[in-house]
């Protein structure tokens, strides 16, 4: 079921009803029909697949309980590493097991040898890499002892399965979001009007910029051979608009929608196509993906505290686990490898974190060199995005080539109607004016009179409806 | 929380309100008028929209589109009809391609409704929206959106329908020997079936028309000799007699036309247009559509050009 379905716009408000009117009185039961309503919200792709997230929440619940109860080391260390196994072995298996396969029988070709081994027609069960992160971040918190395991299956069950972000994040740490679960919830207005405004901005991001994207995006990748460098540039772009309008567009509608059920998700993007470094862009991209890594991979290798050198292998591996993390081919390897690339000169010279705040605070306009900055790291965020978008690395390094081969100066053969062309400058400028709230409708228009607010966001749900584009799947469904 | 929910229904309320206003101007506000020195309306799909030009044809408004099922011809014609009095004669494409089974994708598949819907929603009746709905309701509801932007666009350009309901439209290219060799082997495959929407629909705009005392003809634009759709010629004819027998049909298929006269075998090009479409305005000029015997007044005159 996809956010922007009609079957989606009939299930959440039949949820909210019964989950507020229904059975306001009783977390208990709330719980567990959010667990329910999960179930069927998952099982409109698949309900077999349900069985892996049960699967997950009921061993990592019983882990969890199981480390909690033990004090010797070893034990522990068995007892979360079995955690570890069983979920990144559902994850391999589903989502990388052709792949190492395909490579295995590839380098023993190389050597001579024929490996008599056949790939799977699997099918990658959707959020798998969300929820297992998830799950994952509970049982690691309770063996560093930052977490006392819960006894309440329903609440850890409702953490691991909650719909909103069952699919594609935010990835939550249990230790901000199950206590959640746990406490009483009352509805807070003003924080289910920001979610309702919130989602309507994930919406359009979605619908009107990322869908509208996408069908020149994949024209032009689709059929790169035969475009000029200009069309190829205004195809990456689109690419890069559309990749940050479906995945932040989502995240904004999941951390809306959280908001309206009484939870507080941590944000997942703050405005990355504003940043002035790529360490800054970083920051801003993917935040709960990011900081999951961080947190559970890069400190624990030592993160930068053992001399520049470690600093760069562990920010190298970050940044090829980050990119295998998306996907089974070289592609995102590679994609992973050239941010990890860019990173480096400002990691050897110190300098990456020099781009904190928000840019050009308290101002309208960026200065001349804030400019430079942004657009420098939005070209080199866009070449990056060629190889993620890419069928292989033979086709990113062609369309690289393409690019600068001919006609790179012409006009564009594919481009956008003017109309979706308009959107997407008002979609920048609104994000602008935004940049240092939540999202842009945090703030934005809140001291108009409400005739003219309402009217923005009327005029925004007119844009959703009239110009969205070709309903299409969320990117980081795949992932 | 009741607050909330009070407001998220207002707000849908008017968000609503404003689709179905636009829907309301365009259904009941929209301009459909034609100079009136137009008496002869022209309806029907690509056949006649590529090779009736209305600026040779005197007194004639080409309205017919490709692509377009008589599902979608009715509501446009009955429009039409009723907003201009002066239309004396309603010319409707009757063909072969278009009493055959097939032809009933045409009104249901998705990417028809996707592109009439939006243009003829505002002034289709509801049991046709409803027929719509439950042919292809994914479709019908997907297709909502185009039809809500439709109707502000044409608001926008002053709620002006008759730029976008058709007309003559000819085609540049010529078709080549490559692909009339082909057609020329191809082995005739014989169509089963007949149109069930589209013939009901046929037969309601020929009932309007009437009851509104408007002449209706049917017309057969010319097509190549190798055109596939030939092959259906006794099942269209059993279906005109059968059940068009009341209504005159004019048969204009046997113009005589050189192969560099089509784009390809089912329509001419530009100068296959202007050649037949010369000589429709010339019959018209002598009296055809005054006379009693139109089709004997067709074939002599194409029996002389045959001569030539």
């Amino acid at each position: 079921m996809l956010f922007n379905s009609l079957d989606f716009a009939i299930f959440l408000p039949v949820v909210f009803l019964v989950y507020w009117f229904v059975l306001r009185k009783s977390v208990s039961l709330q719980n567990l029909f959010l667990v329910a309503a999960s179930y069927v919200f998952y099982s409109f792709w698949d309900w077999r697949f349900l069985a892996l997230i049960v699967i997950s929440t009921a061993m990592d619940y019983g882990l969890g309980l199981a480390i909690g109860k033990t004090d010797g080391r070893r034990r522990r260390r068995a007892l979360l590493l079995v955690s570890v196994v069983v979920n990144l072995g559902f994850l391999v298996f589903f989502k990388y097991y052709n792949f190492f396969l395909e490579n295995f029988r590839e380098a023993f070709t190389v050597f001579g040898y024929q490996l008599n081994a056949h790939t799977l027609d699997i099918i990658l069960p959707v959020g798998i890499s969300f929820y297992t992160f998830q799950t994952l971040s509970y049982t690691i918190d309770v063996y560093r002892g930052q977490l006392r395991p819960t006894r309440d299956f329903i609440a850890f069950s409702a953490f691991v399965s909650f719909f909103p972000q069952l699919a594609a994040g935010p990835i939550e740490r249990a230790g901000n979001f199950l206590p959640q679960f746990l406490a009483p919830r009352t509805f807070d207005y003003s924080k289910a009007v920001d979610g309702a405004r919130q989602m309507l901005w994930g919406l359009f991001k979605k619908v009107v910029i990322a869908d509208n994207c996408a069908e020149f995006a994949n024209t032009i990748f689709n059929g790169s051979d035969g475009y000029g460098g200009s069309t190829l540039v205004l195809g990456a772009v689109l690419f890069a608009f559309q990749i940050y309008g479906d995945f932040s567009g989502y995240s904004d509608m999941a951390i809306g929608m959280a908001r309206l059920f009484g939870f507080s998700l941590r944000a997942n993007f703050a405005f990355p196509y504003f940043s002035r470094d790529i360490a800054e862009f970083w920051r801003r991209w993917h935040i709960s993906l990011t900081t999951w890594f961080r947190d559970y991979i890069y400190i624990p290798l030592g993160g930068s505290r053992d001399g520049i050198w470690k600093s760069v292998r562990n920010t190298f591996i970050i940044f090829l686990v980050s990119g295998f993390w998306h996907g089974a081919n070289w592609t995102f390897i590679a994609w992973g490898a050239l941010n990890a690339v860019w990173f480096m000169p400002l990691l050897l010279s110190r300098r990456n974190r020099r781009n904190v705040g928000t840019i050009a605070q308290g101002r309208m306009l960026p200065s001349f060199r804030e400019f430079l900055s942004m657009a420098a790291t939005f070209s080199l965020t866009v070449l990056t995005w060629i190889f993620f978008r890419a069928e292989s690395i033979r086709h990113a390094w062609d369309y690289i080539c393409g690019i600068f081969s001919n006609r790179l100066f012409s006009m564009p053969e594919v481009h956008p109607d003017k109309s979706i062309a308009v959107l997407i400058a008002l979609f920048f400028v609104v994000e602008w004016i935004g940049r240092a709230d939540l999202h842009p409708l945090e703030t934005l228009a809140l001291r108009w009179r409400r005739v003219f607010r309402w009217g923005l966001y009327l005029a925004i749900a007119l844009s959703i409806f009239w110009f969205g584009g070709r309903e299409q799947e969320f990117i980081y469904f795949q992932f | 929380m009741k607050n909330f929910i009070l407001k998220t229904l207002i707000a849908t309320a008017i968000f609503a309100g404003i689709v179905a206003g636009f829907w309301l101007v365009n259904r009941w506000g929209s301009r459909w008028t034609i100079s009136p020195d137009k008496q002869i309306v022209l309806l029907g799909h690509s056949h006649a929209e590529r090779a009736w030009d209305d600026t040779v044809i005197p007194g004639m408004a080409n309205f017919a589109e490709s692509g377009e099922s008589y599902f979608y011809t009715y509501p446009k014609g009955r429009r039409l009809i009723d907003r201009n009095r002066g239309i004396e004669i309603v010319l409707i494409e009757f063909s072969n391609s278009q009493v055959i089974a097939e032809i009933d994708e045409w009104v249901r598949a998705d990417d028809h409704i996707s592109y009439r819907l939006p243009v003829y929603a505002p002034v289709m009746d509801w049991p046709s929206l409803r027929l719509l709905f439950d042919l292809n309701s994914e479709a019908v509801i997907g297709t909502l959106p185009l039809v809500s932007k439709n109707n502000a666009v044409m608001l926008m350009r002053g709620l002006d329908y008759i730029p976008v309901i058709g007309g003559f439209h000819p085609l540049d290219e010529t078709i080549d020997s490559a692909a009339l060799a082909s057609a020329a082997t191809a082995p005739a495959r014989k169509r089963e079936g007949m149109a069930t929407f589209g013939l009901d629909y046929l037969d309601r705009l020929v009932a309007h028309a009437r009851s509104k005392r408007v002449e209706v003809m049917f017309v057969r634009t010319p097509v190549h000799r190798h055109a596939p759709e030939l092959a259906d010629e006794e099942l269209f004819q059993s279906v005109r007699k059968a059940r068009y027998g009341d209504v005159e049909f004019l048969d204009f298929g046997r113009f005589p036309l050189a192969d560099t006269d089509f784009a390809d075998t089912g329509h001419l090009n530009r100068s296959g247009a202007t050649k037949f479409s010369e000589w429709i305005a010339s019959l018209i000029e002598s009296g055809l559509l005054e006379a009693d015997d139109r089709q004997h007044i067709i074939d002599n005159s194409l029996a002389r050009l045959s001569n030539r």
